[in-house]
């Protein structure tokens, strides 16, 4: 009768124990998600930084679409500056960009013009943030997202480097990824890749329009409309000894079938790298003398339509 | 000769002052021993304790020289029981039921089901859902459950409820076959007291939690008319009921 | 052992001849193939998900997320408070089974009610895959077979909690909606607080993923097997606790 009550005693107590330690290490976050995050936030704190970045899109390993560019962004001050290549279909296009005291300034590559759009008043007088609530709203942000991810935040890998840095991987392919997102992301990818036929193709160079083609970029796409399902989703991330993200990079393969039959796997990748952490002075241009012309406010969505 | 069933100081009070208190009974094989008592006396009780549904706050049980407390299974191998209500998983036939409770026991096949089945009348039903039996026949199939692996000792509550004439008249010649033949033991507790006479050796008589009087049934019938008699007189004794009763 | 094996093939019977069971049975196999068809017809005109080689997988996080806690709900429903409502928990207590034995052969009923529906929906989605066309190969087969034997163990410490909170239930009806409230708050609890998440068996229903990725580590997959097969070991033996000491 004591041995009964004895096993069962020790049965319900090693087990409690087992239960909360592995609990605890669970909650503890030593897993790779939990070490992004926390990279990330700190990040998000940096006043300056310069940033080199490249996206690619490839539809059965042809490239559709590349771009490339880097930038120099003073979070502190709102000023930046930076250039970019976009190729698609074979044109290549070139933009460069400065964000400064009076405004925005594009300039293309095709042209000599320096597109400006000036920062108007009231754009200006930013509002002051309530930095207590914006705290408890990202709080509690973090906790929907942290429920949201569960158990996929164990996906997140972890590789600790001996220079103190850390090497972050996560990648999920189809049967990993949550029922809901199977579910709704072809009617998305469906929908995404149908719009550009709508629209009307405007060759932009009219006046005060930025001599950009998106369309170019749109039209490069193939249009899936049937067993479109996300193949593989792979992130990675390298996060330096001061706990910044140094390198980040990001992989997106999504297969389908076209109107013809025809499958299609295309792939998204996308790659930035980060340097110059609160040292980083962005480039600025004197606008005197130069063939400078007001822009509209908003590219290519409402024509004609002069700001 | 060791006793079957032995239990010693067996007490269990219920918070309304209901239960059993000092319980010293002994059985011996081949005994047939009858529970009288007024209702809400401590029969049931009794019979839960002595068969591990509820546990004492005080004292003993071995059956088959096995306490119950401990060597719960090696103590109910050779015992069957009906005990208070008879109930059921009433979605079941009456024949997927004994064959539920066959599994339990080595060596009972189909035949003996069919046998027991047959021996307590509900041959024709036996192939009816339980829920459509009557309560009598829910009594009849409790009995047919508690016989049927033939056990050494047969504890059985209040046996005869809700049984027709018939059925009551089949009660006691098998009681009496499986005893004389068997050498089967039985506890039924009842308050049918001429059923009780014609079949027990030995009687307890329980009135408010307590064992107040145990005899062999052939002696006190030498110095009493009848059971009936003995048994209002000792509740008389208890205070129990009135002079006039 | 032979009152051993006379219990838990009792309770199965038991769970088996009970209709609900067997139109849960049913059920299980006419979800997935209704699901199955509606997508692949569904799929030209919405573009909606695809019946492909991963939806065995895809259907499990329907499966462990609410259908076999579901199935858990009723059948501890049924072996428990049901039992004591209907007074027919003393037929099992009075055979030469011990009390352990009996709550054993009870459990062990319900952990194969589990393994037999995972097994039925693991078959019957496996089907569907047949029929749309795009059969599984022999590595995806695989995976899918130790996710699905990774879900029993989820489902396993989710029914031992839920065996545990059957102990305090008179009746069946009572125990479902308790039942369903706690499960639903125990999904919802971890968006209001992280913490809760680590110490919830209900929100390691989807574990099996975990078995899928080449990049989870071991030490990752010790420790959530650890803490399920503990939470599986406490709450059984709480709940044994409960039903040792209960007075029919």
């Amino acid at each position: 009768m004591k041995k009964k009550w004895l096993v069962l005693g020790s049965a319900i107590g090693i087990s409690s124990v087992v239960m909360v330690a592995t609990g605890i290490s669970a909650m503890a976050g030593t897993s790779g998600y939990d070490a992004y995050k926390s990279a990330l936030k700190n990040t998000k704190t940096v006043s300056s930084v310069a940033i080199q970045a490249e996206a690619q899109l490839q539809d059965n390993g042809k490239v559709l679409v590349d771009a490339s560019g880097s930038a120099k962004v003073n979070v502190s001050a709102k000023t930046a500056s930076g250039s970019a290549d976009v190729t698609a279909d074979g044109t290549k296009q070139s933009l460069s960009f400065y964000k400064q005291a009076g405004g925005a300034v594009l300039k293309s590559s095709a042209s000599d013009v320096f597109y400006v759009k000036t920062q108007n008043a009231k754009e200006k007088r930013s509002k002051p943030k309530d930095d207590a609530s914006e705290q408890q709203m990202s709080q509690q942000a973090e906790t929907v997202i942290d429920a949201l991810v569960g158990n996929l935040k164990d996906y997140v890998a972890v590789n600790d480097q001996t220079d103190g840095s850390k090497e972050i991987s996560v990648q999920l392919d189809n049967s990993q990824l949550p029922a809901v997102v199977n579910a709704i992301a072809p009617i998305a990818i469906k929908q995404a890749t149908k719009e550009h036929k709508n629209e009307n193709r405007n060759s932009g160079e009219q006046a005060g329009e930025f001599p950009f083609q998106e369309n170019v970029i749109k039209s490069a796409v193939p249009q899936l409309t049937q067993d479109i399902k996300i193949e593989k989703v792979a992130v990675k991330a390298n996060i330096n000894a001061s706990n910044y993200i140094d390198h980040q990079e990001a992989d997106l393969t999504v297969s389908g079938k076209d109107d013809s039959g025809a499958a299609h796997q295309v792939t998204l990748h996308l790659q930035a790298d980060l340097s110059g952490y609160n040292s980083t002075t962005p480039d600025t241009i004197d606008l005197t003398g130069k063939n400078v012309q007001q822009i509209k406010r908003d590219i290519g969505k409402h024509h004609g339509e002069n700001g | 000769m060791k006793p079957i069933l032995e239990t010693v100081q067996l007490t269990k009070m219920y918070r309304n002052d209901r239960g059993i208190r000092d319980f010293h009974v002994q059985l011996y094989p081949g005994d047939v021993y009858g529970l009288l008592g007024p209702n809400g006396a401590g029969k049931t009780t009794f019979l839960k304790l002595i068969t591990g549904l509820i546990r004492p706050d005080k004292g003993t049980v071995a059956l088959f020289g096995a306490s119950i407390a401990e060597q719960f299974e090696q103590g109910m191998r050779h015992v069957g029981c009906m005990i208070e209500s008879a109930d059921f998983h009433d979605f079941l036939t009456a024949r997927q039921y004994l064959q539920l409770v066959a599994r339990y026991y080595p060596g009972i096949g189909n035949s003996r089901i069919e046998e027991a089945l047959d021996v307590v009348g509900l041959a024709k039903a036996k192939s009816d859902k339980i829920k459509h039996y009557s309560t009598g026949m829910k009594q009849k199939l409790a009995l047919a459950a508690a016989i049927m692996p033939e056990p050494k000792l047969a504890i059985l509550d209040e046996p005869t409820n809700g049984l027709d004439i018939e059925g009551t008249v089949m009660f006691r010649k098998l009681i009496k076959r499986l005893s004389e033949q068997k050498g089967m033991s039985f506890i039924i507790s009842s308050h049918m007291i001429h059923e009780l006479e014609q079949l027990c050796n030995r009687v307890g008589i329980v009135v408010r939690g307590r064992l107040i009087k145990e005899g062999c049934v052939s002696e006190l019938l030498q110095s009493n008319q009848s059971l009936e008699q003995y048994y209002i007189d000792q509740l008389r004794l208890a205070g129990e009921v009135s002079e006039s009763a | 052992m032979h009152s051993w094996k006379a219990g838990y093939m009792g309770e199965l019977l038991l769970l088996w001849y009970r209709r609900k069971i067997a139109v849960f049975g049913i059920f299980s196999v006419v979800v997935p193939i209704l699901l199955a068809a509606s997508f692949h017809a569904l799929q030209p005109i919405l573009g909606f998900m695809a019946v492909s080689q991963s939806f065995p997988l895809t259907m499990l996080g329907i499966y462990t997320s609410v259908w076999i806690p579901l199935f858990i709900f009723m059948a501890a429903a049924d072996l428990f408070p049901q039992e004591v409502a209907s007074r027919t928990l003393k037929l099992a207590l009075l055979r030469p089974n011990s009390r352990f034995q009996v709550y054993g052969a009870k459990t062990a009923a319900l952990a194969t009610g589990i393994a037999a529906l995972l097994v039925l929906l693991g078959i019957v989605s496996l089907a569907c895959n047949l029929f749309a066309g795009t059969l599984a190969g022999f590595a995806e087969t695989a995976a899918i077979v130790k996710a699905y034997i990774a879900s029993f163990v989820s489902m396993l410490a989710l029914a031992a909690v839920f065996v545990f909170t059957a102990q305090f239930f008179k009746s069946s009806s009572g125990f479902m909606a308790f039942s369903i409230v706690l499960y639903a708050a125990a999904k919802i609890a971890p968006f209001l607080s992280s913490a809760v998440a680590a110490f919830s068996p209900a929100s390691y229903t989807d574990w099996y993923k975990l078995w899928l990725s080449q990049t989870v580590s071991a030490g990752k997959l010790t420790t959530a097997f650890l803490f399920l097969a503990s939470c599986s070991l406490l709450f059984f033996s709480l709940g044994y606790y409960k039903f040792v000491r209960k007075e029919v």
